[in-house]
C-alpha cells in the first residue's frame, strides 16, 4: 500500500479517506489488487484543499464513524470541492451498517461497505468497479477484475460466460420482437381501408355520439321552456308595475323590493310612518342621529355618500332628507341640486347637518332649497325640533 | 388659542348624554366605537402627512371631528379643526405638532374611560 501511495498519480481515480492509515489497511490492499490508480489520504486540517486538488472519481469515506464521514462529505459538497459526477462510497463498521444503508437509501452516498470486520472483499472490489465503470476509461479495470475472478474457478468462469451469452441473446431477441411488432402495427394502420374507418365511425356515432346529442337537445329545450315561462312571468309583473306607476304617487313605495316582496309592492295602502333618508359619512354620528329619530317613530334609511343618496332618491320618495355638507363622492350641496331637479323628491324638505364654521356654505346651500339645518353635534331636543318642524308636526 | 383650549374638556360627558340620552351602555358602546375609529383615522392622517397630501389630511381630520364632537371629545375636536386649518395653509411643521398633541389626547381619553371602569 505504501508503495502504491508513493507512485500514485497526481489525480488518482480512487481515493480512500481515513483518520488513521491502520484503519483502512485491509481496504487499501484490496483496492491495490484491483488498480494502482488509487491513493489513501489521512484527513487533517488541509483535507478539503487536498481532496479538491486530487479530484478523485471514486471516493471511499472511511473515517472513524459514519457521522464524521457524512459531515466531511457534506462539507465537500457544500464548498463545491468535488467533481460533479463522482461516485461516493461510505465505509462503516458492522454496528453502523443500518445507518450507512439509510444514507444510500436516501441517495446521499452511492453505495456502502462494511469494512470492520472485513469479510466480503470481492464486494468492495465490485463497488469500486461499479464506480469506475461510470467513467470512460473503465476497460482496464474490467480486465483486472476479470483476472481476479479467473483465478477462482475455471468451471465457474465458463458457467458465467455461458449465462452471459444466454442473457445477451435473450435481450437481442426481445428487442428484435419489439421492432417487428412496431412495424406490423404501422402496416396495419396504413393499410386500414376507408370503408372500415367509416364503419367504425358509424358504430361510434350510433352507440355514443347520437345518444349524447339527444340528451343535450332535451336538456337545452327544457331550459328554453323554463326561460320562456320566466319571461312571461316578468311581462305580467311589468304590466302590474306600469299600472301602479300610472297611479298618483303614494308616500314611500319601495320599488327596490318588488322582486322579493311582490305583495308588499302591489299594496296601495299608504304608510303612515314618516320616512327619513339620513346621509352622513361618519358612521358613529349617523348611528346616533338614526337612534334619536327612530326612537320617536321615524323610519330611517341610511347612506354614507351623495351618490348613494341619489340612487335611493331615484327609487323612493321620502318625507325628509337629513344630509351632511361634506360627503365623499358628491357633497351635500350638489346632491341637493340633483334632488331638486330629478326624481320623486323634488319637493322633499332637506335639512343640513353642518359644523358651526360653515355658515356661508349653508347660506349658499339654502338657495338650492334647504329647509333647515342641525349644528353638529346638537342635542336630542334640538334635532327633533328641527326635524318635526320640517316634516310639519 | 391657549385660553380657548384651556376651557375645553378631554371628555365632556354631558354632550353625548344630551344627544343619545342617559343610557350608560349605549354611551360606553359609542365611546368604544370612537376610540376604534380614532385609531384607524389617526394612521390615515399620519400617512397623508408623510406624503404631504393636504386635501386628504383635511378631509380625514374633518371626518373624525364629527364623531369627536358627538362623543364630547372637545380638545380632540379642537385639534382636528386646527389640522384642517393648517392643511389649507399646507403648514407641515405646525401640523406635525398638532398631530403629536392629538395622539396625546387619545391617550388621555383612553385613560379617562379606563378610570371610569
Amino acid at each position: 500500500m505504501t508503495s502504491n501511495n508513493r507512485i500514485a498519480k497526481r489525480h488518482p481515480s480512487v481515493l480512500v479517506l481515513a483518520h488513521r492509515e491502520d484503519d483502512v489497511q485491509g481496504v487499501t490492499e484490496l483496492i491495490a489488487e484491483q488498480t494502482s490508480d488509487f491513493r489513501c489520504l489521512i484527513v487533517r486540517k488541509t483535507a478539503l484543499d487536498d481532496i479538491q486538488q486530487l479530484a478523485p472519481k471514486v471516493i471511499l469515506f472511511a473515517l472513524s464513524d459514519v457521522k464524521k464521514s457524512i459531515c466531511l462529505y457534506n462539507l465537500l459538497i457544500k464548498e463545491n470541492r468535488l467533481i460533479n459526477n463522482h461516485y461516493s462510497v461510505l465505509l462503516c463498521n458492522n454496528k453502523e451498517s443500518g445507518l450507512a444503508f439509510k444514507c444510500c437509501l436516501r441517495n446521499l452516498f452511492d453505495s456502502y461497505f462494511v469494512y470492520q470486520p472485513l469479510y466480503e472483499k470481492f464486494r468492495l472490489q465490485l463497488i469500486v468497479y461499479e464506480g469506475l465503470k461510470q467513467f470512460a476509461n473503465s476497460d482496464t479495470y474490467i480486465e483486472s477484475l476479470d483476472s481476479i475472478v479467473q483465478n477462482q474457478n475455471e468451471e465457474l468462469n465458463d458457467l458465467i460466460e455461458t449465462g452471459l451469452s444466454y442473457k445477451t441473446s435473450l435481450v437481442d431477441e426481445i428487442n428484435k420482437r419489439k421492432e417487428e411488432v412496431n412495424s406490423i402495427n404501422q402496416n396495419i394502420l396504413s393499410q386500414l381501408p376507408d370503408s372500415m374507418h367509416k364503419q367504425l365511425m358509424s358504430e361510434l356515432n350510433e352507440s355514443h355520439i347520437q345518444p349524447l346529442l339527444n340528451a343535450l337537445e332535451t336538456s337545452i329545450s327544457s331550459k328554453l321552456m323554463g326561460l320562456v315561462e320566466g319571461l312571461k312571468h316578468s311581462q305580467n309583473l311589468n304590466a302590474q308595475l306600469v299600472s301602479q306607476l300610472q297611479q298618483p304617487i303614494q308616500t314611500r313605495l319601495p320599488v327596490e323590493n318588488e322582486s322579493t316582496n311582490q305583495q308588499s309592492f302591489l299594496s296601495t295602502e299608504a304608510n303612515n310612518q314618516h320616512s327619513i333618508l339620513l346621509v352622513e359619512d361618519n358612521h358613529i354620528y349617523r348611528e346616533m342621529i338614526s337612534d334619536v329619530l327612530s326612537n320617536v317613530g321615524y323610519d330611517i334609511e341610511q347612506v354614507d355618500d351623495g351618490l348613494a343618496a341619489i340612487k335611493k332618491i331615484k327609487l323612493t320618495q321620502y318625507d325628509l332628507i337629513v344630509m351632511d355638507l361634506f360627503l365623499p363622492n358628491l357633497d351635500g350641496l350638489n346632491t341637493t341640486k340633483h334632488i331638486r331637479n330629478v326624481g320623486k323628491n323634488i319637493k322633499t324638505p332637506v335639512i343640513a347637518l353642518t359644523g358651526n364654521k360653515n355658515k356661508q356654505l349653508v347660506k349658499k346651500w339654502a338657495e338650492h332649497g334647504l329647509d333647515g339645518y342641525i349644528l353638529k353635534p346638537s342635542t336630542k331636543q334640538e334635532i327633533l325640533a328641527v326635524v318635526n318642524k320640517a316634516i310639519g308636526h | 388659542m391657549n385660553t380657548q383650549i384651556n376651557e375645553l374638556q378631554t371628555l365632556n360627558r354631558r354632550t353625548i348624554e344630551e344627544l343619545v340620552g342617559d343610557e350608560p351602555a349605549k354611551i360606553a358602546k359609542f365611546h368604544f366605537e370612537f376610540l376604534k375609529q380614532a385609531s384607524v383615522v389617526l394612521k390615515s392622517i399620519v400617512k397623508s402627512f408623510n406624503i404631504s397630501d393636504f386635501n386628504e389630511l383635511k378631509s380625514q381630520a374633518h371626518y373624525l371631528k364629527t364623531s369627536a364632537k358627538a362623543v364630547g371629545a372637545e380638545r380632540c375636536a379642537y385639534f382636528l379643526e386646527t389640522i384642517e386649518n393648517y392643511s389649507l395653509d399646507e403648514n407641515k411643521p405646525a401640523i406635525k405638532q398638532v398631530i403629536i398633541k392629538l395622539n396625546g389626547e387619545f391617550v388621555a381619553i383612553k385613560k379617562e374611560l379606563r378610570h371610569d371602569k
